[in-house]
């Protein structure tokens, strides 16, 4: 068996070094010049804004740089309802957009055969029409005198008589517009599924819902898990769909971040808010992966 | 284990006039036969053949186009797979990846609440299998040989009537097969479970089974015991698949000394066993194993034998324990030989004269109006997929 004389495999484990290249991180300068620019600055520029004071008696006088931890506090004191009614808010947009999506993407992955490619097509056309608009579109959709709101009013479904202006509307919004971003991730991980497991376990005597329930799920997972992650992101942070169909009632953290830095122009407290909404989503986020991470899922 | 199989009566498997066609190809054409309970059967064929489709129709995976499948008396054919007891052993294993190896074996019991005694049973059988230590690990974690292993304790853990197994070697190298062959033969024997085995591979086929079926654009070609379809192919196919051939035309002359006719190849006689056929006259087509024939000097003894051929060598191989020959005929065929290295003896040279001769007893008689090369496109095929 002896064939290859030794001799010619050595010349092939030697490996080809001579003089590492700087190519490679040549190649990193645009990416962390752009990282810097716009991420790290604005990131330390946000950091010292929130922790300044007002130079003057008056907002107009400015802010100096300062070390007051109190903005946080205070921040927190008078937004909590609003911190909290956003996560309720995003939560419940991110389920609803769960359920939507996970038969759509299920449908799509393994029932949709020469039409996948046209469906997938249609679940990101959304995207043709901008942000605002689709937003203005639902304040049509769901106006009082609408024909989905007539026909919920008429079966007796919604205890306020109407969608518009109410958490419901708001919530609605929010899944519609981050729908895509929920099913493209599911989608991708319900492709990657084997098809010859789902036969193995038919093979193994369990019924199409346990099938479902022992198999497709969990091999889903990674997709339920950035699915959600990459809706409920956005939503914690969203100001166009409350400010669009909610009422005064139901502003969410986005808006008064956004009102604070544009209209009050208390900007110490608006970079506060946002440092505490991004530290909130980060534990959220990690605490979620944690979980999600462990077998309890499957 | 064995007594639990004892104890319930295993059914025969009976495939009856089933078909299956995707728009015009015919995938399985027709197909009736019946596997016996408790036995090692082989579903031997080229790839294409349809095998994997009539597995896949026998596990309710595929639905035929027509025909039934029947388990004893009852019929099977509309079935749910979950609802056969009858278990697969895929060809990519199919291992659940986020499941550890327990709960892989685990899986069908579990769906079919039988969870008495579960834990020990799921390490009985990953003792039966050898991996016992391995039970916590995930199957990403083990090597294909031990995947195997696994995926066949996950499908005989249900005690199935029925166990089909697809091609579940033709991923192992060559060593690795060896010795599974043998693991599998012996759980076969110690679980009693009738195990329908498909595979291209004529020699596994051919060391494990109780009966072989030899497959073949969608039929069977022939089905026995290994033997007898070796010594006695009655299709040009099965002779040619199933190990090697030198086949013959002729023409049946009449009878001839010792229970044989004379037949006319070429302008030759040869004799042919009366026994071994039907015919007694007309073409007919007859063939002998490389390894029945011998090589011999020109007129050194023709005697002790009742045919022989003055061929040229064309080439002669040393393998060790034998030397293969390849001789043409006058008319021009191509023999091939399979000399066994008895006596130490010069190699004949190419170009060479030499006596090809064999006894007629050795000599089988294929159906009349087989083709003699049929199924040589599949000879020297790889052996794994
Ligand atoms: N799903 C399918 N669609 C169309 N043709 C198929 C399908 N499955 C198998 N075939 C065809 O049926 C024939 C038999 O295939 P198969 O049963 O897989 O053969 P084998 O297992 O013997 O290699 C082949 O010609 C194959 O191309
Ligand atoms: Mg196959």
């Amino acid at each position: 068996m002896q064939l290859i004389p030794t001799s010619s495999k050595a010349i092939f484990t030697q490996p080809l070094r001579n003089g590492r290249s700087l190519t490679p991180y040549l190649l990193l300068i645009p990416g962390l010049a752009w990282l810097g620019v716009f991420f790290v600055i604005p990131f330390f520029s946000l950091l010292v804004t929130s922790l300044m004071k007002p130079a003057g008696s008056s907002v107009l006088d400015g802010y100096v740089n300062a070390l007051e931890i109190s903005n946080y506090m205070l921040a927190l004191q008078t937004y909590w309802p609003v911190f909290a009614k956003s996560l309720l808010y995003a939560a419940s947009a991110t389920l609803l957009a769960l359920v939507i999506g996970y038969p759509l993407a299920y449908h799509i992955a393994l029932r949709g055969g020469r039409w996948r490619n046209l469906m997938l097509v249609l679940v990101i056309a959304p995207f043709f029409a901008s942000y605002l608009i689709r937003t203005y579109a639902w304040k049509t959709i769901l106006a009082d005198e609408s024909f989905i709101t007539s026909a919920l009013n008429f079966l007796n479904l919604l205890p306020q008589d109407r969608i518009l202006n109410t958490p419901l509307a708001v919530i609605a919004g929010i899944s519609y517009n981050f729908l895509p971003f929920m099913i493209l991730p599911l989608y991708a991980s319900i492709e990657r599924i084997d098809p010859r497991l789902l036969e193995a376990s038919k093979d193994l005597y369990a019924d199409s819902n346990e099938t479902f329930r022992k198999v497709t799920l969990p091999l889903s997972m990674p997709g339920v898990v950035s699915g959600t992650l990459l809706t409920f992101i956005p939503a914690m942070g969203d100001f166009i769909n409350a400010s669009l169909l909610g009422s005064a009632k139901d502003k969410m953290i986005g808006n008064v971040i956004q009102s604070q830095f544009v209209i009050v122009r208390d900007y110490p407290r608006a970079s506060a808010l946002s440092f505490i909404l991004m530290t909130l989503i980060l534990l959220i986020v990690f605490f979620y992966i944690r979980r999600a991470g462990t077998e309890d899922l499957v | 284990m064995t007594a639990a199989k004892t104890a319930r009566d295993v059914q025969d498997l009976h495939l009856v006039n089933l078909t299956k066609s995707y728009f015009e190809n015919v995938a399985v054409d027709n197909l009736s036969l019946t596997i016996e309970a408790g036995k090692f059967f082989a579903l031997l064929g080229p790839s294409g053949c349809g095998k994997t489709t009539t597995l896949r129709m026998v596990a309710g995976l595929e639905e035929p186009t027509s025909g039934n499948i029947k388990l004893g008396p009852r019929d099977i054919t509309n079935l749910r797979p979950y609802e056969r007891q009858i278990n697969t052993v895929f060809q990519s294993y199919a291992l659940f990846p986020h499941m550890d190896i327990y709960e892989n074996v685990a899986f069908g019991l579990r769906r079919r609440k039988d969870t008495t005694d579960l834990d020990q049973r799921v390490h009985d059988m990953l003792k039966l299998v050898e991996l016992d230590e391995l039970a916590r690990r995930k199957p990403s974690q083990l090597s294909g040989g031990q995947q195997q292993r696994i995926a066949l304790a996950r499908a005989i853990i249900n005690s199935p009537d029925v166990l089909l197994l697809d091609e579940p070697l033709g991923a192992l190298d060559l060593k690795l097969r060896r010795q599974m062959q043998i693991e599998l033969k012996r759980i076969q024997l110690e679980t009693g479970i009738t195990f329908v085995h498909v595979t291209h591979d004529q020699e596994e086929a051919m060391t494990m089974a109780d009966t072989i079926a030899v497959m073949n654009a969608g039929r069977i070609e022939q089905m026995g015991a290994p033997a007898e379809i070796y010594e006695r192919p009655r299709t040009a196919f099965v002779a040619n698949f199933l190990g090697q051939s030198n086949l013959f035309e002729g023409e049946i002359q009449g009878p001839a000394e010792n229970d044989c006719l004379a037949v006319k190849v070429a302008d030759q006689t040869y004799r042919i066993p009366k026994t071994a056929t039907a015919q007694t006259s007309g073409r007919v087509v007859f063939g002998v194993r490389p390894e029945k024939m011998t090589t011999e000097d020109v007129d050194k003894r023709r005697g002790e034998y009742d045919n022989f051929i003055e061929g040229v060598v064309l080439d002669a191989s040393f393998t060790g324990v034998s030397v293969q020959y390849l001789v043409e005929t006058p008319w021009g065929q191509e023999l091939t030989i399979f000399e066994r290295n008895v006596d130490v003896r010069e190699l004949g040279r190419r170009g060479e004269k030499v006596d090809v001769l064999w006894r007629s007893k050795n000599v089988f008689v294929l159906d009349p109006g087989s083709d003699i090369n049929d199924g040589l496109q599949y000879l020297g095929e790889p052996v794994v997929e």
